[in-house]
């Protein structure tokens, strides 16, 4: 049983990246190849806090989410002047920024050997040890994140983002601020990516920069995709169906090597088909 | 001396790689990230015929007709994908790419395995005013030059060239005066495919590859290519200098594992005061 709980709380942390990354890129469809790094900022703030200073859960969230915010700023005004692919390569490189700093800035994050031993979440007091307690705290947290990009889909910034993905001069002229909304919700995306970083290094307790590279980026972009850009419950039901893909590789007995491969293998392919039936909806 | 030879060295193979991406965006208005999954299967072709004992010349013969036909095939399933429609394009030719890349980076793990491969050949070492050369940085150089020339020549100088340059100009009117785009097309990414898979080649005969060399040049390139301006011979070359120079100054001050995050946080202030890059090209809407 613990075994379910344990991918209960995968499925409900990286649905919550995948959320972030709609709510950044899935009403505007400028799409953003960040999201691992903005996650990662949540966790290696979150694991530094925690283990260096002790501080609790509410002051790691918070620290982590002004940290991602501010780290997003400089891609977020690339948003506001150019468009797709330029903007798509420029969050690749942000990710690769990210990703060497996590990697080679030792005295700060350890680099290769990353941070062991980042305690629990304690709340008033009450450390949650056993999983199902997990699956409650990150259910609450993906009820909230959900909530909120929901009402951001609904508000008249989501209605300009949404306008953004249809025709963005078009939007422009009807006097609307493009670049300002761009930016609002390119760092919006950044901000709640951080909190499930957070929640991420509390619950394995050991985080390193493999778990935050451009092909996490890449898996969560799928997930998306896979789901449906902007579309919220699609994501929840591909992120379930994203990570129990290698649990059920796994049951094949697949050598380790062969697996990881496999599971490349089939994302890639995944992807590239759900983005074709797309395209051939959209031509009939 | 050493210091700028060995910036001459990347930048020659660079600047092939860019020329590649920019020739596909010249036809293609898109960033082929498709040339990634390209520049993958090339490097290894190239190190598994040379390990058959086939000569050097003749394996990276090879590779370059492997590589022009994966080219077009990669561009040819990519437009299947995609279908015709160009509203149906834009992020998703770069996510289509990026599975094709994640796809054909898994498929050669599993063909080549995880380790890093180098290649065992004899170098005649000479020394140029203390700066020492050997005959893979030679091949480099002087490889390069004849590509690019070659490049300059087909683009300025043959009637696809002039077309190529009509298609990157105004497809629409292109189109409207019985141009074949999809022949104009085939012929650019093929050549584009066989540029970037003769710089990876001469890159991987110097530091050896793994299965992100493919990527990590590719990336290099890319960069060098949005840097330079995109769609643009000169922007091809000045980005592929600029780039190296960059990355060689950082490995002398800061450290060789600087170089990646400093080439991009380049790139991103450079496309914050020029959109266009350097010396760039409007191939689409780019700047609002």
């Amino acid at each position: 049983m613990d075994y379910l709980f344990h991918l209960f709380v995968f499925i409900l942390i990286y649905g919550m990246v995948a959320l972030s990354l709609n709510a950044s890129s899935g009403f505007t469809q400028l799409i953003s190849l960040t999201q691992a790094g903005f996650f990662g900022i949540g966790a290696y703030t979150a694991a530094i806090l925690a283990t260096r200073y002790g501080l609790p859960l509410w002051a790691n969230l918070l620290l982590g989410m002004v940290m991602a915010g501010l780290i997003s700023l400089p891609v977020a005004l690339v948003a506001l002047r150019t468009v797709e692919e330029y903007f798509i390569i420029c969050t690749m490189g942000m990710g690769v920024i990210l990703f060497s700093v996590m990697n080679n800035w030792m005295s700060l994050t350890r680099g290769p050997l990353g941070i062991p031993g980042i305690p629990t979440i304690t709340i008033f007091g009450y450390p949650l040890t056993s999983k199902w307690e997990w699956v409650l705290l990150a259910g609450i947290f993906y009820a909230l994140l959900f909530w909120l990009t929901r009402n951001l889909k609904q508000s008249a910034l989501g209605r300009i983002l949404v306008a953004i993905s249809e025709d963005e001069i078009f939007c422009q002229s009807l006097g609307k601020n493009v670049g300002l909304a761009k930016l609002q919700s390119f760092m919006f995306g950044a901000v709640l990516a951080s909190i499930p970083g957070v929640l991420y290094a509390h619950y394995v307790s050991f985080i390193d920069p493999t778990s935050f590279t451009l092909a996490e980026s890449v898996f969560i972009l799928s997930i998306v995709i896979v789901g449906g850009m902007g579309n919220l419950w699609g994501s929840l039901a591909a992120t379930a169906f994203m990570v129990l893909i290698p649990e059920g590789l796994r049951f094949i007995g697949l050598p380790g090597n062969i697996a990881a491969n496999m599971h490349q293998i089939l994302y890639g392919t995944m992807l590239i088909g759900i983005i074709g039936l797309q395209g051939k909806k959209s031509v009939h | 001396m050493q210091i700028a030879l060995n910036i001459l060295i990347t930048a020659s193979a660079l600047a092939l790689i860019a020329m590649g991406i920019n020739l596909a965006m010249m036809v293609t208005r898109q960033i082929p990230v498709s040339l990634a999954a390209v520049t993958t299967v090339a490097s290894y072709s190239f190190f598994d015929l040379f390990q058959q004992g086939i000569n050097i010349w003749l394996s990276g013969a090879c590779t370059l007709f492997i590589a022009a036909f994966l080219g077009v095939l990669f561009d040819f399933f990519e437009q299947w994908i995609l279908g015709s429609r160009e509203e149906s394009r834009g992020w998703r030719s770069v996510a289509v790419g990026l599975g094709l890349f994640t796809i054909i980076q898994a498929f050669s793990g599993l063909v080549w395995g995880e380790a890093g491969q180098s290649f065992t050949i004899d170098r005649e070492v000479f020394e140029i005013a203390g700066a020492r050369l050997t005959t893979v940085h030679v091949s480099t150089i002087s490889g390069a030059l004849v590509a690019l020339a070659i490049t300059v020549w087909f683009i300025y100088f043959t009637h696809y060239g002039l077309q190529i340059r009509a298609l990157r100009s105004n497809p629409t009117l292109c189109e409207v005066f019985g141009i074949n785009i999809s022949q104009l097309r085939g012929i650019s990414l093929m050549m584009a495919a066989m540029l970037s898979s003769l710089g990876i080649q001469f890159l991987v005969l110097d530091t050896g590859l793994t299965l992100s060399s493919g990527f990590n040049f590719f990336l290099a390139g890319l960069t060098a290519s949005i840097l330079g301006g995109a769609g643009t011979v000169a922007g091809a070359i000045f980005g592929a200098l600029l780039i190296t120079v960059v990355r060689n100054v950082t490995a002398y001050t800061m450290g060789v594992i600087w170089m990646e995050p400093i080439s991009f946080i380049i790139l991103i202030a450079v496309l914050i005061a020029r959109p266009l890059g350097l010396i760039g090209y409007r191939l689409r809407k780019i700047e609002i």
